[in-house]
């Protein structure tokens, strides 16, 4: 699966729950992913951050597992460097 | 730190990786869950299975938490012989909601522990004032809102915001419980995403993790000791033996 499915199915999962409404307080975009690892960093908004998780929850199939939830997107690639023991290779910029 | 339980998994489903899965969620305990007729036709099979699920889950350090649910319409006089001949060979017993009648019974018999309710069930005063006497524990399912058809997954939306409402009026937040009712691996979420999704049902945040840690947790301990003879009936518990005075 790569980066725009996965974005995709996302947003598909989040739409199916709360509609064009809720999909405006949470625009989740994955931000970075490494397919091989089975790894992915998605940005939401702070406010729909339960809003997301409750689409994840409620969506058949099993999309994403939410492994950390982190403030900014340094953070996001220390804990997947510490997931993989490895460097995830996170631009600063993205 | 929240320890968190998945009351009601298929024990089928629960295998090795299924456990693993499990506890890489977050979860620390899982309730094994036969089904009470499968349970009824061989009881030392559904046995062995949860003897050989709590090995495993002990392996992967997981709690396993054995359960039968009565999961089909089944009356009173069966009902009634399968907790007289079972109740003390497994820690909980859950009747689903499925008709008034096994409701009303459900809630006013002392040796169920759970009612698991379902988009069509219906709890009455009278009901909710015996779940409250007991100590029972009143369980909403995950699966029911993950259903392909959008419209059923609305309505029991709709039905669970409103059962919250009314636990809310009558202060029993507490007993309420939320699982997964996972039939296959794949139904299984993490906790934290399973409070988010009951959240939106109307609960606290906070309330909504107690469904699936702490209100859960008291539940299994409760029944755990009763089962121990730590509590030999209701309102009674030994707290130690006294020395002998002679």
């Amino acid at each position: 699966m790569n980066a725009e499915l996965l974005e995709s199915k996302l947003v598909a999962a989040v739409m199916r729950l709360s509609g064009v409404i809720g999909l405006a307080k949470v625009e989740p975009a994955v931000v970075y992913m490494r397919a091989d690892k089975g790894l992915a960093v998605v940005r939401v908004k702070r406010e729909g951050l339960r809003l997301f998780r409750a689409a994840l929850a409620a969506h058949k199939e099993p999309l994403a597992r939410v492994v950390k939830v982190a403030g900014t997107l340094r953070k996001a690639r220390a804990i997947c460097s510490s997931l993989y023991g490895e460097s995830a290779g996170l631009s600063e910029g993205a | 730190m929240r320890h968190f339980i998945d009351l009601l998994v298929s024990a089928e489903a629960l295998t090795r990786e299924s456990l693993r899965l499990l506890r890489e969620l977050g979860f620390s305990g899982v309730g094994a869950s036969v089904s009470a007729r499968r349970f009824v036709s061989n009881p030392a099979a559904s046995l062995e299975t949860f003897r050989s699920v709590k090995a495993v889950g002990e392996a992967e350090g997981v709690d396993v938490v054995t359960r039968i649910t009565v999961d089909e319409l089944m009356g009173e006089g069966p009902l009634k012989t399968l907790l007289r001949k079972f109740r003390g060979r497994v820690e909980v017993i859950s009747v689903c909601a499925f008709d008034r009648r096994l409701t009303a019974f459900a809630c006013r018999d002392a040796r169920v522990d759970v009612i698991t309710l379902l988009p069509s069930s219906r709890l009455l005063k009278g009901d909710l004032a015996y779940i409250q006497e007991y100590g029972k524990a009143v369980e909403m399912l995950a699966t029911p809102l993950q259903a392909e058809d959008p419209l059923s997954s609305a309505r029991a939306l709709a039905y669970y915001s409103g059962v919250v409402k009314l636990l809310e009026r009558k202060k029993m937040v507490q007993a309420l419980i939320f699982s997964s009712g996972a039939a296959d691996p794949s139904a299984l979420r993490d906790p934290r995403s399973m409070a988010s999704l009951l959240s939106l049902m109307g609960l606290r945040y906070e309330d909504a993790l107690d469904a699936v840690s702490v209100n859960v947790a008291r539940l299994v301990a409760e029944c755990r000791d009763k089962l121990a003879g730590v509590v030999p009936v209701r309102g009674v518990r030994i707290v130690g033996v006294g020395a002998d005075d002679r």
